[in-house]
């Protein structure tokens, strides 16, 4: 139960996140009737909470940021064929791959591999999720989802990793902890391919992600996830 | 804490009518606009929330992409664009937060809620270059210690009450007062800055 009875009090612990059951459902349930009162009471507290995110210190974003930004509203063909050239890029690396495994080891589980994941490339309904430009020497991917068939990884400027440790993919989703979606390392140029094969729900998914972990895995990141990849509606 | 000089600049209501307006007919130059009126304090917001730039970079591109996306929804007339950027950017940056240490916030609603555009009606012309956010500073400095933490702790890292108290190793019905106080203390003196 949350203390006090004042309206204002309740409505700014709301948007803060704070507001407990039953006072929540209360409140929800006003916005739902569209409640003049309570409508007042929120753009208040909206208010207030905007305001509080001044309070931040002033620190400078790079110009790189801005030209990531602006990169979302770029034409559809543009990025359509930077798409396009990340797909072609990426067949070719995994051509490539199914050309030196074969002829180094002949390992018919490679080819598989590989194989599955020119199967997924092809699928009409896997997804290009949206990420950042392949500028300057920072780590860049490209995230293909499919919901019946996983989720494959296909990035560049990866930072060496040193002995002992590798990188572990994650779906974050909206709710709870990051589910782990497999090891890999990347070559020595930094590029790597990995596919986590396997049905992944979509809907609940918030973002991939990438965390450097031990050798053999972490249940949950334990160390700074990046190169995070919105899966955007 | 220090307040942003840039924000008292042209943050003018008339503008950015404008600005979403062109925002909803998909205009690239509008988004550049956008961004560089609000980008650097959103910017500056999800770092103090999330203390990694190169994460909050990530988050802030992803707060511009939601913004984005989602201005079909918004009133171009009567919206308030700037405290919706600010508001979708700090619930980016508490989801991630949220999602990394695999918090599960049974007392927490979900942020989402609380940015959906609609909602950003009626509210203060110009806020964030408002008197009431120049208030806002000298009411936050007003508060005592265990008050200004209790209001960074939910505000800038999301925490609840229960999560407060026991960070702060206190007991609950204390942190729970300190919240309540601190949020009357800043009303009280934002209030005072309300236009008749």
């Amino acid at each position: 139960m949350n203390p006090g009875s004042d309206h204002n009090g309740l409505y700014e612990l709301y948007v803060l996140g704070l507001l407990e059951e039953p006072e929540r459902g209360r409140i929800e349930e006003d916005l739902r009737r569209n409640d003049p009162a309570a409508r007042a009471l929120l753009r208040r507290a909206l208010e207030t909470n905007a305001i509080l995110g001044t309070l931040a210190p002033e620190v400078a974003p790079s110009k790189h940021l801005r030209r990531r930004v602006l990169s979302i509203a770029e034409p559809r063909s543009s990025r359509l064929s930077w798409n396009l050239a990340w797909v072609a890029l990426s067949a070719c690396l995994v051509a490539g791959l199914v050309y030196t495994g074969v002829q180094r080891q002949g390992l018919q589980g490679e080819l598989e591999q590989r194989n599955a994941t020119l199967e997924f490339l092809r699928r009409p309904e896997t997804r290009l999720l949206k990420t950042g430009t392949a500028e300057e020497r920072r780590p860049v991917a490209k995230v293909f989802v499919n919901g019946a068939r996983g989720v494959l990884l296909v990035a560049a400027n990866l930072p060496a990793l040193e002995a002992g440790r590798t990188y572990e993919m994650w779906v974050v989703p909206k709710v709870g902890g990051p589910r782990p979606m497999g090891l890999f390392k990347p070559l020595a140029d930094g590029t790597a391919i990995h596919l986590q094969a396997g049905a992944v729900n979509l809907d609940e998914a918030a973002a991939v992600a990438l965390s450097v972990e031990p050798d053999g895995g972490s249940p949950a990141p334990t160390t700074t996830p990046f190169l995070i990849t919105p899966v955007a509606e | 804490m220090f307040f942003f000089p840039f924000v008292f600049a042209a943050l003018d209501a008339e503008g950015d009518r404008d600005l979403a307006t062109r925002l909803q007919r998909r205009d690239p130059q509008a988004l550049a606009a956008l961004y560089d009126k609000y980008g650097r304090i959103a910017f500056a917001l999800i770092v103090r929330i999330v203390r990694d730039h190169g994460i909050a970079e990530d988050l802030t591109q992803e707060t511009f992409l939601r913004v984005w996306n989602r201005m079909a929804g918004f009133d171009a007339e009567r919206g308030a664009l700037g405290a919706w950027v600010l508001t979708v950017a700090r619930n980016r940056a508490i989801d991630y937060l949220r999602s990394v240490d695999g918090r599960t916030r049974q007392n927490a609603i979900e942020l989402s809620a609380t940015e959906t555009p609609a909602v950003f009606v009626d509210l203060e012309a110009n806020l964030i270059n408002s008197d009431r956010a120049r208030q806002l500073k000298g009411a936050f400095e007003k508060l005592n210690e265990k008050q200004r933490m209790v209001i960074e702790l939910a505000y800038f890292e999301g925490l609840s009450q229960t999560e407060m108290a026991e960070r702060m190793k206190q007991p609950l019905g204390t942190v729970k007062t300190w919240v309540r106080t601190a949020l009357q203390v800043l009303r009280a003196e934002l209030e005072q800055a309300v236009p008749a």
